[in-house]
């Protein structure tokens, strides 16, 4: 036990240095805290950016859905050069408007082009902490599913993990801003890349080489082998649209956005979008892929008619990993050796999920600070109180997702359903940053929609992707009331992702609204 | 009909695409196209209708056969990115670094159409 606390101990330690050293090389403005004085070089963006969109969902929830449905989560993993692809095709324009413009947050931009609307702007900040919040959840779930394990002779486990997490990440961003959440986010990068390699590697060789492992997952049910998976979750319009559409909101989010807008130039983005492509989907299929396959192996799912559980060795899905090391590691590598790699991997899940976490707090920060508390709530106030308000909401957000994270782990909690798999949490967010869309091609690319159409469209399209996530049903209707009676036969009928739902209302509704308007606008002229 | 050499916004010296931009350009754009063309193709048969054709329990070289569907489209979309990348991306960045650096980003653009002044800050 004392090699890993030792590991681990060391990192956190990096961590806080790279904070302090971010505070010590920034010049104390709004515009350096958030994006490092948009000087970001290629290596760093590359690094962050990479870093912000994996998070724990790369080893620990991607493992625990191969682990749990097999093969069909390979074709999933091609969402990662869609994203790739987004980097330089979306980011590079919201580059060149950010740097022109002065932007730091997406509403600056979205609503500069719009008119600078409160309605649109405050709607613009809900997307961002609809989605910033759940993300941070997963990655405080992740430490606490890690501490789960590693510590799983201590009551509270699972809550001591997640608390040590949120404290750190919190702690870092508070102190350096931007600078230092890039700089952990390229050290994290590395961690989470080598510790995907290392993961796969390691199964590989313990199951005798490349072919005696292939062999053994070809003896696999056939549900695990096939589309739709052993839960029967992935069907091809569920496949097809969290393909197109996750990783197209993993870019839009507030926090990735604001990567842009530091990126120095086209060729930083050019470059991020290569190595993100090329680097990180090989990683998927060449590395977590056999994780979660040499996973079902070893510890076998328990199918029955009521469904699939994880073998009872293994605690919950998204501990495959964890587990695998804990049990692998010191047969291949003997005691010290073992320890030691293995550390080194469970550290690489802590910095995947501090390196998104951090991000998110980080964007939500300046989500705050610019477009609600400098705009509604004090306006006119010194940079200074806007650098002091945006860290006090990174400290309230964190205990926030912290404590929802607590009563989640509870089996008896309505949250629980949600909070079942890193997977699901990361699909919810998701479903809300990818209403952006219309507005973001609109504002980039063609420059015909109006405010109104923007503002409508927006709060369809995150209502009806509400009602189609599985909080829904949870939090606000009976199972018997007609309206989750006809979402469950929208769903039954074509089981799209509820990110496609929304997008599909907020898409038609933005063009209508649209064309009324601008021939309403035209007659009235006439 | 001219070559020149451009300072970029990092401060490299380039040399100009061609000696005729036109041709360039219109190479570039059915590159562009291709391109876009073979990436979408790939979504479809990776993660769309496509998966249908290979959806049976068996394997192909040891691989099973949906493993190895992934795979070779992962090979396809890279590819598809790397030659973007070297040619049609870097083309347009150097482009964009050679402009210059007064016109106007579309939003901007608007808001000066709308008669604002200044920008948010």
């Amino acid at each position: 036990m004392t090699i890993p606390i030792l590991v681990v101990l060391i990192y956190l330690g990096v961590l806080l240095l790279f904070g302090w050293l971010g505070y010590r090389r920034g010049e104390r403005s709004e515009e350096d805290y958030y994006l490092a004085g948009r000087g970001q070089g290629w290596f760093i963006s590359a690094m962050t950016i990479m870093a912000t969109f994996f998070s724990s969902f790369a080893l620990l929830g991607a493992p625990g859905m191969v682990y749990r449905e097999g093969l069909v989560f390979a074709l999933v993993s091609l969402n990662v050069p869609i994203a790739g692809v987004a980097i330089y095709l979306l980011g590079n324009p919201i580059r060149r408007a950010g740097k022109r413009g002065g932007y730091i947050t997406q509403a600056d931009m979205l609503c500069d082009h719009y008119g600078d609307g409160v309605g649109l702007r405050l709607l613009v900040a809900l997307v961002g902490f609809l989605f910033a919040i759940p993300y941070v959840m997963m990655q405080l779930k992740a430490g606490g599913e890690l501490a789960a394990v590693l510590f799983s002779g201590y009551d509270h486990a699972f809550e001591a993990g997640a608390i040590v997490l949120s404290v750190i990440t919190a702690l870092y961003i508070m102190i350096g801003g931007m600078r230092s959440v890039a700089w952990t986010d390229a050290l994290q990068c590395a961690l989470l890349v080598m510790g995907m390699a290392l993961g796969g590697i390691s199964l590989v060789v313990s199951m005798g080489g490349p072919s005696a492992f292939l062999h053994e997952v070809n003896q696999l049910p056939t549900s695990s082998l096939t589309v739709p998976g052993n839960t029967g979750f992935w069907q091809l319009p569920m496949l097809f649209t969290v393909c197109l559409l996750m990783p197209i909101g993993g870019i839009i989010q507030p926090a990735q956005w604001m990567r842009f807008y530091s990126a120095r130039d086209a060729d930083t983005l050019r470059r991020s979008a290569l190595i993100f492509s090329v680097l990180l989907t090989g990683c998927f299929i060449f590395a977590i892929m056999p994780i979660g396959l040499g996973g079902q192996v070893m510890y076998p799912l328990e199918l029955s008619a009521d469904g699939v559980a994880p073998n009872e060795r293994v605690g919950s899905f998204d501990q495959i990993l964890v587990v695998m090391l804990d049990d692998l590691m010191p047969r291949l590598l003997g005691e010290v050796a073992g320890a030691t790699l293995s550390s080194l991997v469970i550290v690489a899940i802590m910095a995947a999920a501090m390196s998104t976490a951090d991000s998110n707090l980080h964007a939500l920060s300046a989500l705050f600070t610019r477009d609600i508390y400098s705009r509604f709530l004090r306006r006119g106030c010194s940079e200074r109180e806007k650098l002091w308000s945006g860290q006090l909401l990174i400290f309230v957000a964190t205990a926030f997702s912290l404590v929802l994270v607590l009563i989640g782990s509870r089996p008896e909690s309505s949250l629980s359903g949600l909070m079942q798999m890193i997977v699901t949490l990361a699909l919810f967010a998701v479903a809300f940053s990818i209403q952006l869309l219309p507005m973001t091609l609109d504002v980039l690319f063609i420059g015909r929609g109006t405010r109104n159409a923007a503002i409508i469209s927006l709060s369809c399209g995150l209502l009806v992707a509400f009602c189609f996530t599985p909080l829904f049903p949870l939090l606000f209707a009976k199972e018997s009331s007609p309206l989750i009676l006809w979402i469950n036969a929208a769903k039954e009928l074509i089981p799209m992702h509820a990110s496609a739902w929304g997008l599909v209302v907020n898409g038609l509704v933005f063009v209508a609204v649209s064309v009324i308007e601008s021939r309403v606008l035209k007659a009235r002229s006439v | 009909m001219t070559s020149s050499t451009t300072e970029s916004e990092f401060g490299e010296s380039r040399e100009s695409d061609s000696d005729n931009p036109s041709v360039t350009k219109v190479a570039r754009s059915k590159l562009s196209i291709a391109l876009a063309a073979v990436f979408c193709l790939s979504v479809i048969m990776g993660t769309g209708p496509g998966v249908l054709l290979v959806n049976r329990p068996e394997s192909i070289s040891g691989i099973p056969l949906v493993y190895a569907w992934g795979i070779l489209w992962y090979f396809v979309q890279v590819a598809v990115v790397i030659v973007a990348s070297l040619t049609v991306w870097r083309s347009t960045g150097v482009a964009e670094s050679c402009r210059t650096h007064n016109a106007p980003s579309r939003p901007e653009r608007n808001s000066a159409e709308r008669g604002e002044g200044e920008l948010p800050r």
